[in-house]
């Protein structure tokens, strides 16, 4: 009778034992993103390769680029797929956004299927057509006009956009009505500067 | 006293195939480290990853798991190059491969690139962290580009 309950007593000193050492270990905490601002990328696919300094996105790619200057809207990117390489100064050198390339900043729209953006003057050139309007050139749109053009040219730091021969529509509605020469003419008046690029 | 019998030899042999199980199959594994270098033509080797884990289990004699894993990456001149850390992950130590089904957090040495997501594949010969789902970066542009500092 004593032997069985020294086996048994073993056998609860062994299961707790054991308890012990499955315990849970207090998890170190994940690397956390810094708090200022920056740019960010989402998608659902990444590929961090750091022998050859570059990164790409593929399926559903979001970039959110915050402001060169205060006050300024957001510029929201849109694409299929995303590449950015980083140049052997260790800056990021170029940005190739490829398929369905949406931008958006503010009243601002842009619509190409190609956006190269270059660190070295902080550029964004968007080509090719927009297949869902029936565009074969790349579109630049707000709520007042739309232009489409061989290429838009996005200038981060100014925060402004270009195109290179620009083409507009106007509205049809804009055209029936009784004061349709004068709506025709504000159309143009918002455009940002020069029709191309300086 | 026949059913205290039953109860003392029954916990003695469920005690026994558990750790029979632990033996033949899963097996806790403490203090975990491997090192990976660059090979030189001179025959130098530089440290190019570190892999820890406090803990993990021995699930063949080739693959394990490991709980809260850190991967440190070294440039060739011997300064770091990032460090990602998980919540677990396996890896096959004849393919040299570390992948996971949940996240992964990536900051880089000096602090200007953050990555993150669910489910990887890390592989440490080519330096190559494949994310594939929910993948978050964050950029610094201030340290990236060449626009007006903002420090």
């Amino acid at each position: 009778m004593k032997a069985l309950w020294i086996l048994l007593l073993t056998t609860v000193l062994l299961a707790y034992a054991q308890e012990k050492s499955n315990a849970p270990v207090v998890p170190p905490p994940l690397e956390q993103p810094p708090t200022r601002p920056g740019l960010e990328i989402v998608a659902d696919f990444a590929i961090l390769d750091l022998k050859s300094n570059m990164v790409h996105y593929s399926n559903n790619v979001v970039v959110t680029d915050p402001p060169s200057k205060p006050g300024d809207p957001l510029t929201v990117l849109k694409c299929r797929e995303l590449t950015a390489t980083r140049g052997a100064d260790g800056r990021l050198g170029q940005i190739d956004m490829v398929g369905d390339v949406q931008m958006d900043q503010g009243d601002l729209h842009a619509r190409g299927q190609l956006a190269v953006y270059t660190a070295s003057n902080e550029t964004v050139v968007l080509t090719g057509p927009w297949p869902p309007l029936n565009s074969d050139r790349p579109l630049l749109f707000s709520s007042q006009y739309t232009n489409d053009a061989t290429e838009i040219i996005y200038k981060r730091l100014e925060g402004k956009m270009f195109w290179r021969d620009p083409r507009t529509f106007i509205p049809r509605s804009a055209m029936t009505g009784t004061n349709s020469f004068g709506q025709t003419n504000k159309l143009f008046s918002p455009l940002p500067g020069k029709s191309s690029p300086p | 006293m026949n059913w205290l019998r039953s109860i003392v030899l029954g916990t003695a042999i469920l005690l026994a195939s558990t750790a029979l199980g632990q033996i033949t199959g899963i097996e806790p594994l403490k203090g975990f480290k491997l090192v990976d270098y660059y090979h030189s033509p001179s025959g130098k080797q530089t440290k190019k990853a570190v892999l820890t884990a406090a803990e993990g289990r021995i699930i063949t004699t080739e693959i394990y798991y490991l709980v809260h894993p850190r991967i440190e990456h070294y440039n060739e001149d011997g300064s770091l190059l990032g460090v990602a850390t998980a919540v677990d992950a396996m890896i096959d130590l004849p393919a040299n491969i570390v992948w996971g089904t949940n996240v992964i957090s990536f900051r880089g040495a000096e602090t200007n690139l953050y990555l993150t997501g669910r489910g990887f594949l890390w592989q440490p010969s080519n330096t190559v962290l494949i994310i594939s789902n929910q993948s978050y970066t964050w950029i610094d542009r201030t340290r990236f580009t060449n626009s007006p500092s903002k420090k």
